[in-house]
C-alpha cells in the first residue's frame, strides 16, 4: 500500500509474516505512513494487524489481534491484503505445479526424484515455503530450484543448477500463461539476449534434451 | 531444505547478487562517460572505475564469508573450538572424508579472499567468481544434509 489509490486515501507500509501454527495463513501489519515530525522522526502511531488465510470463499480475514481499530479503513486494508494473498496463492501453486509435471516427466525419462522444501522470503507476499526437486542419474544431479516470483516481464523464475557446483544449466521464466526454459549457455553475456533467443515452451522433450546436456556435462 | 543445500543456495546467491552488480556497474560506468552530470555528490568517474575493478572481488569477500559462516554452523555441531579458518577447513575435510582436490580448491578460495582482505603484494592466481562458487558448493557437498 505504499501507491496512491487515491489522492485523499492514507497510504501505509505494510510488513508481511507468517502466522504461528500449522495452517494458520500471513498476518499483515499496516502502519501510517509519513506520520514524522519536523526532524524526520516517526511519530507514535496506531498499528493494524490482521491474519489472512485462504478459504473456500476467497480470502478469510481475522481481526482479532490488531492493536487499534482500523475503522473505515477496514476495507482499504483487506483490498490491498487479499490482492498480496491472491498473488502468494498463485505464485506457489504455480511452483507445486511445475514440480508435480517435472517429477512426472523426471520419472518417465528414468531419473529418480526427491522433492525438497525450499523458504523464501518476499517483502510483498511474506515468506513462504515451495517445493524444489532434486534428479538424478548415475552421478549426474540437478536441482529444480525456485528463485522468485518477480523479475521484469515474468511471473517466476525458476533455475535449474548442475550439482554439487551448482552450475547455471538452464533457467524457467513463467510468462503468457506457461512456463518457458531458457538455456544459460556461458558464452552469452547479454543475459535480456539469451532469454530472448534461446526460449523454448516447457515440454517433456525440452526437459528432455536439457537433462541429456547436463548428464554430458557431468559426464 | 536440509542444510547444506540451505548453504549451497546462499553461496550461489551471492552470486546471482554479483551478476545484477555487474550489469549495474557497467551500465553507470558507460552513462557516466556518455553524461558526467549524473555524478552526484562529487562522485569522481575514476572512482567508478575503481569500484567496479574491485567488484569482483569484493563479492569474493561475500561469497567465502557464506561459506565460512556455514562451515562453522556445522563445525559447531561437531566440536566446542573455534579454528581458524585453515584449520576449520581441513577439520572438515578430515572428518567428512573430503578427498583432496575439492579440500585444495576450497583453500585457493580461502588463500584469494585472505590476499584481498590483508592486500598482500603476491596474489594467488585469481578465481572468477563462479569458479569460486563452483569450489565452495562442491566442499559442502561433502557436508550431512541436516546437522
Amino acid at each position: 500500500m505504499t501507491k496512491n489509490h487515491e489522492a485523499d486515501e492514507q497510504r501505509y507500509v505494510v510488513s508481511v509474516f507468517d502466522a504461528e501454527g500449522p495452517g494458520a495463513g500471513v498476518v499483515f501489519t499496516f502502519t501510517p505512513a509519513g506520520n514524522n515530525n519536523e526532524h524526520g522522526v516517526p511519530l507514535v502511531q496506531s498499528q493494524f494487524m490482521v491474519a489472512a488465510k485462504p478459504s473456500d470463499d476467497g480470502i478469510a480475514f481475522d481481526w482479532s489481534g490488531t492493536p487499534n481499530d482500523p475503522k473505515s479503513a477496514k476495507i482499504q486494508m483487506e483490498k490491498e491484503a487479499e490482492e498480496r494473498m491472491r498473488e502468494r496463492v498463485r505464485w506457489i501453486r504455480s511452483v507445486e505445479s511445475l514440480v508435480d509435471t517435472v517429477e512426472d516427466w523426471a520419472a518417465e525419462l528414468e531419473w529418480s526424484t526427491r522433492r525438497i522444501e525450499k523458504k523464501l522470503d518476499d517483502g510483498w507476499i511474506g515468506t513462504h515455503r515451495v517445493p524444489a526437486l532434486l534428479m538424478q542419474e548415475d552421478t549426474c544431479r540437478v536441482l529444480l530450484e525456485p528463485v522468485g516470483r518477480s523479475a521484469p516481464g515474468v511471473e517466476g523464475v525458476v533455475d535449474l543448477y548442475l550439482l554439487p557446483a551448482y552450475d547455471d544449466i538452464a533457467t524457467l521464466y513463467y510468462y503468457d500463461n506457461r512456463w518457458h526454459l531458457h538455456h544459460a549457455f556461458p558464452d552469452v553475456s547479454d543475459a535480456a539476449t539469451a532469454r530472448e533467443a534461446q526460449a523454448v515452451a516447457l515440454s517433456k522433450e525440452a526437459l528432455a534434451k536439457v537433462l541429456a546436456e547436463m548428464r554430458q556435462n557431468a559426464a | 531444505m536440509p542444510h547444506n543445500h540451505e548453504w549451497q543456495t546462499r553461496i550461489k546467491t551471492v552470486e546471482r547478487e554479483y551478476v545484477a552488480m555487474r550489469q549495474a556497474a557497467d551500465r553507470f560506468l558507460k552513462s557516466a562517460i556518455d553524461d558526467p552530470t549524473i555524478l552526484l555528490e562529487s562522485l569522481r568517474h575514476r572512482e567508478i572505475v575503481r569500484a567496479s575493478q574491485n567488484l569482483e572481488g569484493t563479492y569474493l569477500m561475500r561469497l567465502f564469508a557464506e561459506f565460512e559462516a556455514g562451515a562453522r554452523e556445522y563445525w559447531a555441531t561437531q566440536r566446542r573450538s573455534h579454528p581458524k579458518t585453515i584449520d576449520l577447513l581441513n577439520g572438515i575435510a578430515a572428518r567428512r572424508g573430503i578427498p583432496l582436490t575439492p579440500t585444495e580448491n576450497a583453500h585457493r578460495v580461502r588463500e584469494y579472499r585472505n590476499s584481498l582482505v590483508h592486500e598482500r603484494e603476491s596474489v594467488p592466481r585469481t578465481p572468477s567468481l563462479a569458479a569460486a562458487r563452483s569450489h565452495l558448493c562442491i566442499f559442502f557437498n561433502f557436508l550431512p544434509p541436516y546437522w
